[in-house]
Formats: structure tokens, sequence, C-alpha cells
């Protein structure tokens, strides 16, 4: 116990140093961005659905290019 | 058994802010505020939702090409007193890894663009990025003093992206808005080199004062503020204009000429009397005249969103 206060003290322990706590904030910040970037795509689908785009996907066929088939 | 050595690298290690700075935050500052006005000002205006996500893919895209020119850039850039704090030069980021940010997110940028709204906006902005890690970064700045007239094209194209990206289509008004941008940079980064010419010396940059002489430099900020004046004016004779804008470029390209003036009659004796106080207000002075004849478009956009429109307007 005594020996990782002091460790501690000298900034060498696991939780002390700071190069962990700049690793936690870069962790958070990679975090908070991908979050964004989910919601963003998120938001943009719900707007383009409720405009009512067109939606033409594959679905289960195999066709190079979308709609080929029904022709 | 308790000997431990350190052996990591004395660099100390990158934190979140250090990859921010990879994206020139300063210059992706100026980029979402033109490409806002460009999206502002279009005539068709899509979803806020979508307006705000293509904003988002414009400013990550020039991130992207920022992350690239540093990459690229390292070596001048340790060299020069203005950069040398960036990241890949002060060691906190890898250079490889600036590439792999910078290459990342140009993809990221330019598909969801596509995705988000269409195939122009998408290709113009994808050129964009092309055009300054490429053309200027790798190709045009080391081999000629005519790096920053042609690389300011890279930064010209944010408005025409915002306005691609919400009416699919280039017109007059986005035109302008390009040549407004095209033709400040010049004179903007001249006025810097004049004052900054030892950095640039010492990177072996082409400068201009360096290849040709402050002499010339002071001669070609003097022209290109002559040319650009009138074009900067023309934007209040098209529909995103008006008596408003016409009012506040006057003004500013009245202070804008008598700076370039005052540049042009100078030399460096005059400048270094009084610590290039003319050349560094110029600059400075630049920065305001662009922001604030887009902020003035901005303000027209908001005149007309809520009916206040002269009746009878000169058009070109």
């Amino acid at each position: 116990m005594a020996d990782a206060l002091k460790a501690k003290a000298n900034g060498l322990s696991r939780d002390g140093h700071e190069v962990y706590g700049r690793r936690q904030t870069l962790n958070k910040g990679v975090g908070i961005v991908l979050a964004a970037t989910v919601l963003m795509i998120f938001a943009v689908t719900l707007v383009k659905l409720s405009a009512g785009i067109e939606m033409k996907g594959f679905d289960h066929t195999f066709e190079t290019t979308p709609g080929a088939g029904e022709r | 058994m308790s000997d431990a050595t350190w052996i990591g690298s004395d660099a100390p290690e990158a934190g979140f802010s250090d990859y921010y700075a990879l994206l020139k935050p300063k210059v992706m500052r100026l980029v979402v505020f033109t490409a806002l006005v460009g999206l502002v000002t279009a005539p068709v205006m899509a979803h806020p939702v979508i307006a705000l996500a293509a904003l988002i893919c414009i400013a990550v895209g020039a991130g992207a090409s920022g992350a690239l020119n540093m990459w690229w850039d390292a070596d001048i850039d340790r060299v020069m007193e203005r950069t040398a704090k960036r990241p890949v030069p002060s060691g906190k980021v890898e250079a490889t890894e600036a590439m792999a940010i910078g290459l990342t997110l140009s993809a990221f940028s330019v598909v969801f663009l596509f995705l988000f709204t269409n195939a122009l906006a998408a290709g113009l902005l994808a050129f964009t990025i092309f055009f300054y890690a490429v053309v200027y970064t790798m190709w045009l700045k080391r081999s000629t003093a005519q790096n920053i007239v042609i690389g300011g094209a890279a930064g010209a194209f944010p408005p025409v992206i915002g306005w691609a990206a919400m009416t699919g289509s280039i017109s007059l008004e986005p035109i302008l808005m390009f040549l407004l941008i095209f033709l400040w940079t010049p004179p903007h980064f001249w006025a810097l080199a004049l004052f900054r010419n030892g950095d640039y010396q010492n990177a072996q940059v082409p400068m201009l004062p360096v290849v040709a002489g402050t002499r010339a430099t002071r001669r070609q900020v003097w022209l290109y503020a002559l040319i650009l004046a009138p074009l900067a004016v023309l934007p209040a004779f098209t529909p995103v204009g008006g008596l408003f804008y016409l009012i506040g470029a006057l003004v500013l390209n009245a202070i804008w000429l008598a700076g370039a003036w005052a540049i042009r009659t100078r030399d460096d004796w005059d400048a270094e009397q009084d610590k290039f106080r003319v050349e560094k207000r110029f600059f400075g002075f630049s920065i305001l005249y662009l922001f604030a004849h887009f902020a003035l478009l901005l303000v027209e956009a908001g005149l007309r969103a809520v009916g206040w429109e002269l009746g009878a307007w000169p058009m070109l």
C-alpha cells in the first residue's frame, strides 16, 4: 500500500501518470466523434425517409444493377 | 527483480487536441463559414439536417487535406517558426499517422457528402482535396513562386461545394464567391510573406519575395488587390446581393485598395523602420475583409428570408 502510494506520488503508477490521463481524453474524444457520426447518419436517414425518398435495394436477388431483373 | 528502464520515445504522446490540430482548425473555420454562406444563399434550401451534415462533410474534407499537407510538409514545417509547433514537426504525431488520418477522412467525407447530397458536390470536394494535397502541397509549393496563386483555388471551392450540395448545379453567384477567395489569397499570403520572408527563405519555399524580391511582391499585391476590388463588388448585382452588400463592399474595398497602395509605395527600408506595421495591418485586415464580404451575403440572405427586398434592383 505504502509502495503504491509512493509510486503514485512519483507519477509512475497506472492511475497517476499523466500519459494515462491523456489517453483517456483521446479515447473519450474518439468515442464522442464516432457517436456523433452514427447520430448524423441516423438523422439524415430519418429526414430522407420522411421526405419519401425512393428506396431500392438488392433484396436477396443476385444482380449487379438494381432493378435489372425486373425488365 | 525490480530493475526497470524507460525505453519509450522522448516525444510526448499525442492527445485528442493534437489530432484535432492536424485538421488545421483555423483554416477549417474559414472553410466552414464560406461553405455555410454557399449553402444558405443557394435558391434551393434542403432540410436543415441535410445542410448541417453537408457542412460537416465539407469541414472534414478540408481538415483531411490539412492533415495530408502536414504529413507531406513536415520537413518544411520543422524549419519555419510559424509552423514548428504543429503536431508532426513537434513529434507528437507520426507523419504516417497524419497520412492515414488524412486519407481516411478524405474518403469518408466524399462518400458521405455523395450519399447525403449529390455527385456534383462530392466530386467537387474530392477535387478540392486532390488539388490542395497533390497539386498545391506536393507539386506547386516547392517548385514555383506562383504556388499561392494556383493553390488558392483549393481554398476557394468551399462556397461552390455548399451551393452545389443544395442545388446540384453551379451558377454565376458561386463562381463570383470562388473568384473572391481565389483573388484574395495571393495578396493575403504575400503580405504575410513580406514580414515572414526569413521563415520561407530558411525553409527554401519559393515564395514570391524569396524568388522575385520584395519590390515585385509589393507590386503584385497592389495588382491583385486592384483586380479583386471590382469583382468583390459584383455579387451586389446578383440574386444573392443587394443594397446592403453594395454599401458594405464599397467601404471594405476602399480600405482594401488604400492598404494595398500603401504596401505598393513603400520599400523595405520604410518597412523595417516601423517593423512592417503597414504589411501586418493589411494582413490582419485581409482576414476581416474576406469574412465581412461573406457575412454581408449572409445578412442579405437573412433580409430576403424576412421579405425585406428592394423592388427594383439592377441584376447581372
